[in-house]
């Protein structure tokens, strides 16, 4: 039994604390197997969709799972038809990939190394100015509140903020670079 | 599109945030549907990499999709 299904277990119990657990290691297998749906839907809101609804399986059925990676077998096959349904209630069929597609892979994604992570909060420190202000603020809030009001709350014009993080992540790229940690590297 | 357009409307897609529609269903960022389906795989690859770095500098390795999901449900 891989750790992925220990976790689901207690899910499926009602731990909230092992759901967010269990996320941090499907999530990035789940958001590659959407690849082949990116342009016909925003991936993104497929993933918080999925996985919202994977809290409301697993409390209702997810005990009948069976077999290694059980839960992210079914969450991969929900996303698929959660992207499917979308791209039609979008009229985005057009860029739908075939109905038949290979098997993913499946092995969950690892909990970022310590020394990785020492190194990715070292080059994030060391951003200065507005790019440094605008992309710790995204990380730190993003998930919570449209960009305006993150803009807002440090005097920057949406656009402004924007641009900021798009100078800040190509800043950031390079000091991974400088450090031994390229993000070609990092990325599984 | 210019680069510097793309880059915008590239980053507001990055963003973790998505608004829910009246039936709560996740919707797309208004700026989605403004960039062409051929930008779309670099933004997925983009999108992939700025998750990464948000569980690298979580404590508990969870990105802004992770985030959002258990504030959506109010387990944050």
């Amino acid at each position: 039994m891989s750790q992925v299904d220990t976790l689901f277990e207690e899910v499926c119990r009602g731990s909230p604390r092992a759901f967010e657990t269990w996320l941090t290691l499907v999530e990035i297998p789940l958001r590659r197997s959407l690849a082949p749906w990116a342009r016909a839907v925003d991936v993104e809101s497929v993933m918080q969709e999925t996985l919202t609804r994977m809290w409301v399986f697993a409390r209702d059925r997810g005990h009948e799972l069976e077999g290694e990676n059980a839960s992210l077998r079914w969450a991969i096959g929900m996303a698929r038809n959660v992207a499917r349904n979308e791209a039609r209630r979008f009229g985005r069929e057009e860029f739908l990939p075939p109905e038949e597609m290979p098997e993913p892979a499946l092995e969950p994604g690892p909990l970022p190394d310590p020394a990785l992570r020492r190194i990715l909060r070292a080059c994030l420190e060391r951003l200065t100015g507005r790019p440094g202000d605008a992309l710790r603020a995204r990380i730190q809030d993003g998930f919570s509140g449209h960009d305006r009001t993150l803009a807002e709350s440090l005097g920057m014009r949406l656009n402004t903020f924007r641009q900021n993080i798009v100078r800040a992540r190509r800043k950031l790229a390079a000091c991974l670079s400088e450090n031994g940690a390229p993000l070609e590297e990092i990325l599984p | 599109m210019s680069d510097s357009v793309q880059d915008l409307l590239t980053e507001a897609i990055l963003s973790p945030h998505r608004e829910r529609d009246p039936e709560g269903r996740v919707v797309p960022p208004p700026e989605w549907w403004d960039l062409p389906p051929e930008a779309q795989d670099q933004v997925f690859q983009e999108a992939l990499t700025a998750r990464l770095l948000e569980k690298g500098v979580d404590a508990r390795g969870r990105s802004g999709t992770v985030r959002a999901v258990l504030a959506g449900l109010g387990l944050a």
